[in-house]
């Protein structure tokens, strides 16, 4: 079952410029590790040392950040488009 | 954990009373005299009923009974000036000893109040209660758009449920002495304290970051500002530079977040977004351990739609409460997690906003040479006035 990842600009230099990368996986963090397997280097890009998506990148499943969600556990299907987005933050 | 064994009504008065530091020369402690503290509330005026407590209409809200007993505390360490900014009803009662910074406006005493000036803003959250202190020592610079980081932090009493009347007064007496402790060289402030009780009532865990933890090292800025540009031609496009500064002025305390788009046409179009950093730190507060006092996260599913329509982002704009137009470390780390920016071509504008009217606004753009942000030509304190001059208005 095929989940569509959306790949945001700053890291489609590692997708040979695809913005859509498509994967096999049930659940968020099986769908990433999918992506790193066919672009070894995302999965740090996204991931950090820790296993929790980095500071400044967003991971959606549909509309809504998976910190909200399950976080990696997140459960997806083909319904399901994951978006890598790069956080806009920041502060004093 | 409690203290509703005790009276509240006597720990509140005993925090008022005047109270000699342990180790510190008294003329070290009556320095405090001239420093200033304003306290503000979380979600007055837009979640007020989150504040009041269940079944109780009328009850003093926690959060005030919080800010009461910062305030006692405060006025019996020395502190000389003290204000609270509240659209609450029940007004907390003034402490004896100090200057009552507060109008009747609860707001026109704190906009003038001068510096060294720290900000406390109390809130109720989903665990308990947070506390944001920004101190400012000095608006020395702020015109030229000089002014440096401000000391942050974030203090979070996370007992698993929005704080009840008997913890307020811990909470507030622990956030006085944090801050007294640190006025007077004592120990400095964390970045953020995170202090969580667990459900068998036992002592609780303690996260604690350094003041200068979790932050990469920023170039400052290059000395070779940039020529004005978009900061200019949006001052002269009033219909977008006005709503800019009214999104940012809606939302004091709470930093504004928002975007600018240049569409085919050549037009700008702002576009506000909600400030969703409150909503992270309530699900994470250790490692998203900023709320929206003093951080910012732009909606950035809103920004992917509105880009998908074919306009470019020419801006990113958010606003520093009680602090300068500058651009932070926070806002550089954000901005270029890796050294690279995210949106290279996107400008970053960062308006101050202090007691709740918008005093400078600064251009930043990434400085490709010398591998920084640096800030635009035009940068600085916004003339007096000027809207109503740009765009026939009236403030």
């Amino acid at each position: 079952m095929a989940i569509r990842i959306k790949i945001p600009t700053p890291l489609r230099k590692m997708t040979a410029g695809k913005d859509v990368v498509e994967v096999e996986g049930s659940n968020v963090g099986d769908a990433l590790r999918a992506l790193e397997a066919q672009h070894p280097g995302m999965w740090t890009k996204i991931v950090d040392d820790s296993g929790k998506v980095r500071r400044f990148i967003n991971v959606y499943a549909g509309d809504e950040d998976i910190r909200f969600l399950e976080g990696l556990e997140t459960a997806v299907d083909a319904r399901t488009e994951i978006s890598i987005i790069p956080a806009i933050a920041g502060g004093v | 954990m409690s203290v509703s064994a005790h009276d509240p009504a006597q720990l509140l008065e005993r925090l008022g009373r005047q109270l000699l530091v342990p180790g510190v020369e008294l003329a070290r402690q009556a320095a405090l005299a001239a420093r200033a503290v304003v306290v503000t509330l979380g979600g007055v005026g837009r979640s007020a009923g989150a504040l009041e407590p269940d079944g109780q209409p009328g009850a003093t809200p926690p959060i005030a009974t919080a800010a009461e007993a910062l305030l006692r505390a405060l006025a019996g360490a020395g502190y000389g000036r003290l204000g609270l900014a509240s659209a609450l009803s029940q007004p907390v009662e003034p402490p004896d000893g100090a200057a009552w910074l507060t109008g009747s406006d609860g707001l026109s005493q704190v906009r003038t109040a001068p510096p060294p000036l720290a900000h406390v803003h109390l809130a109720v959250r989903p665990y308990g209660a947070s506390a944001d202190v920004l101190i400012t020592e000095s608006t020395d610079g702020w015109e030229e758009g000089e002014a440096h980081d401000a000391t942050v932090a974030t203090l979070v009493f996370d007992v698993g449920a929005p704080l009840s009347g008997a913890d307020a007064i811990a909470f507030g007496a622990l956030v006085a002495r944090l801050l007294t402790e640190h006025d007077l060289g004592l120990s400095p402030l964390p970045a953020s304290l995170h202090l969580r009780w667990p459900e068998d009532g036992g002592a609780p865990e303690v996260h604690r970051r350094a003041p200068t933890e979790g932050g990469a090292e920023v170039a400052p800025l290059a000395s070779a500002t940039l020529p004005p540009g978009l900061l200019k031609e949006l001052q002269a496009t009033p219909e977008v530079f006005g709503a800019i500064l009214d999104h940012v002025e809606r939302d004091w305390p709470d930093e504004a977040c928002g975007f600018v788009l240049r569409h085919g046409d050549g037009r700008l179009e702002a576009v506000a977004s909600r400030n969703l950093q409150d909503r992270y730190h309530g699900v994470d507060p250790v490692s998203s351990w900023r709320t929206s006092r003093t951080a910012f996260q732009l909606d950035a599913r809103l920004l992917q739609r509105r880009l998908d329509d074919g306009a470019d982002l020419a801006v990113i704009y958010h606003s520093h409460c009680e602090a300068g137009a500058y651009f932070s470390a926070e806002d550089a780390r954000a901005a270029a997690p890796d050294g690279e920016p995210t949106h290279p071509a996107t400008r970053h504008l960062v308006v101050s906003v202090l007691g709740g009217v918008a005093k400078a606004t600064a251009m930043f753009a990434f400085d490709t040479e010398a591998r920084c942000f640096a800030a635009e030509h035009g940068s600085g304190t916004l003339p007096a006035g000027w809207r109503r001059g740009a765009a026939g208005a009236t403030r």
